[in-house]
């Protein structure tokens, strides 16, 4: 298991860094572009190498639990099948067992019900499905933030947390 | 505006959404999008070939001159873009010229051919670059393209620093006071433009006193995530379904820029005036509120000490719907305007998240790299979607 994935890409970045980028036409605008913003992709991976696993299990343990914390379907035949699926899939998901496949297995499943509760939920389905799924949505567009925080472009980066205490938190 | 509780779900409402209203030009760009991808990997073109293509290009429309020293241009996250001078037989204005090529995949689809007719019909009204020639169905590069004269100015004070396409820059109050009352007119002058007399063949026009204009926008974002989607993302669902539920009827709709924002004009750092808006690919025929509510989302502007949003680091929102009023009369309807803001953040969203990811996916732009990384700008978005849509489902 030696030598460690993050000393490995470490290698790569300080490689490109001082041995290939300095090589590279400096008159070239496009390349010289890609050359920064490939740095910083790797440096931001390298980041996230050591917590992606558990990154992703958070996020999918948080999608399934407002998957299953929903009330029994009502409404007409488009509701009624979303939530079947939404049910299967999570089943789906569990089985799988890979948390970010089964995080958008389940999402995309989320994504018909919302659909079809607009279109014939009853109205307080309707509203617990996307007050739930709001709340969800909340919760990980906070994730999100911490995860790409140091890309620069967060509105709001000053209060958003660091991700490893986050995913430490549980949260 | 209203939630789920108050509006009761479409069947019950018995209303029927025409979810195929979309503007045809762009619906034919979309799917022609998918037939290009078929191509694979895209290798960004040499200066030799952009030389070579140009010379073909001139020669189909009867241009004789050569195009010499091209070089690449910086910046910018969507087209190819190529500086070059041109020897012969064309007008001053014409002596260096730039060239906007489509990538074969982006992070938007646009039409050039589209863009010169908007840049023809505001030419004179607001600065912009004049138009060469166009080549828009690629015959002659290999893919659409434009050719304008150069012109000169900076996007951001040579001083300072910002992010891809402009993204965080910062003006500094003595250039915001020259550039903000520029910024605004040359959105009120675009606005004013009269679509009876402005050719805009590939332009389809809403009908004033529907909801054409909404509809047609939210129809084509949530096409291009029907189109270009990967990952889920139940947040834009929740934002298509109130979008959908809250369509604002548009009484006179007008020419938008659709991008209008620090970052998509040059200025002169001398003069302190504008000397070109740029980047007019988003343009369409809609309702003025959504231009403001572009120029307004937080990704493109600064918070103030005070915590007020500052568009384009320049001037608050207050002060920009009143010089706005002050220009055109139009009264700015806050519940409108919340709409466009959802619409904005829904869509720049879209961009990011989907047809940017599938692109830097597939290897089929000339800035893989650079789109990969915008794609974690959806993050941020959320945000700002979150807050927007707040008060309707919490």
């Amino acid at each position: 298991m030696t030598p460690n994935p993050v000393i490995r890409l470490t290698s790569v970045v300080q490689t490109l860094e001082h041995v290939v980028f300095p090589a590279v036409d400096q008159t070239n605008s496009l390349a010289q572009e890609q050359c920064g913003l490939v740095l910083a992709q790797l440096r931001m991976l390298i980041g996230h190498l050591p917590w992606i696993g558990a990154y992703h299990t958070l996020c999918c343990d948080d999608i399934t639990a407002t998957a299953t914390g929903l009330p029994v379907a009502e409404g007409g035949p488009d509701t009624i099948a979303a939530a079947a699926a939404l049910s299967a899939a999570v089943t789906h998901a569990q089985e799988q067992g890979d948390p970010l496949t089964g995080f958008h297995t389940i999402g995309t499943a989320i994504d018909t019900l919302l659909r079809a509760v607009a279109n014939d939920g009853a109205a307080n389905y309707r509203r617990t499905v996307e007050r739930d799924v709001f709340q969800f949505s909340r919760r990980q567009s906070l994730r999100s933030r911490s995860w790409f925080r140091e890309t620069g472009f967060d509105p709001d980066a000053a209060n958003v947390p660091d991700y490893a205490e986050m995913i430490t938190a549980g949260v | 505006m209203s939630s789920a509780a108050t509006l009761g779900n479409l069947h019950e409402r018995n209303v029927t959404i025409d979810r195929d209203a979309v503007e045809p030009r762009l619906l034919w760009l979309l799917k022609d999008k998918h037939k290009r991808r078929q191509a694979g990997i895209y290798i960004p073109k040499t200066a030799e070939e952009i030389a070579a293509g140009v010379a073909r290009l001139f020669a189909s429309e009867g241009i004789a001159a050569t195009a010499h020293n091209v070089r690449r241009m910086g910046g910018g996250a969507s087209k190819e873009q190529f500086v070059f001078d041109v020897e012969g037989d064309v007008a001053p204005e014409f002596r260096r010229c730039v060239l906007r090529m489509d990538p074969r995949e982006g992070i938007i689809e646009t039409c050039r051919k589209r863009e010169v007719q908007i840049l023809r019909a505001v030419y004179g009204k607001v600065p912009v670059p004049p138009v060469l020639c166009i080549d828009g169905d690629g015959t002659a590069m290999g893919q659409p393209a434009m050719i304008t004269g150069f012109v000169g100015g900076v996007a951001k004070p040579s001083a300072s620093g910002a992010g891809p396409s402009g993204l965080g820059g910062v003006i500094p109050a003595e250039l915001a006071a020259a550039l903000t009352p520029q910024f605004i007119a040359h959105m009120a002058a675009v606005h004013a433009t009269d679509l009876a007399t402005a050719q805009l063949d590939d332009y389809a026009v809403p009908r004033p006193g529907t909801t054409d204009a909404a509809l047609w926008q939210v129809n084509y974002w949530t096409k291009v995530r029907e189109f270009d989607g990967t990952d889920s993302l139940p947040l834009l669902t929740l934002a298509e379904t109130w979008l959908y539920d809250n369509l604002p009827v548009c009484d006179e709709p007008v020419l938008l820029h659709g991008d209008h924002r620090l970052g998509n004009f040059l200025f002169d750092e001398d003069t302190l005036q504008m000397t070109a808006v740029l980047d007019w690919e988003l343009s369409h025929i809609g309702d003025f509120h959504e231009d403001l509510a572009y120029s307004f989302e937080p990704l493109f502007g600064q918070r103030a000490p005070d915590g007020r949003l500052m568009v384009g680091s320049m001037v608050s929102t207050d002060e920009f719907i009143a010089q706005y009023k002050a220009l055109t009369g139009r009264v700015v309807n806050p519940a409108t305007l919340h709409w466009y803001k959802v619409l904005t953040s829904y869509k720049l969203i879209m961009m990011n998240h989907t047809s940017s990811i599938i692109a830097a996916r597939d290897g089929t732009n000339h800035q893989n790299a650079l789109l990969g990384y915008l794609a974690s700008v959806t993050a941020g978005l959320s945000a700002t979607l979150i807050d927007l849509l707040a008060g309707e489902f919490a």
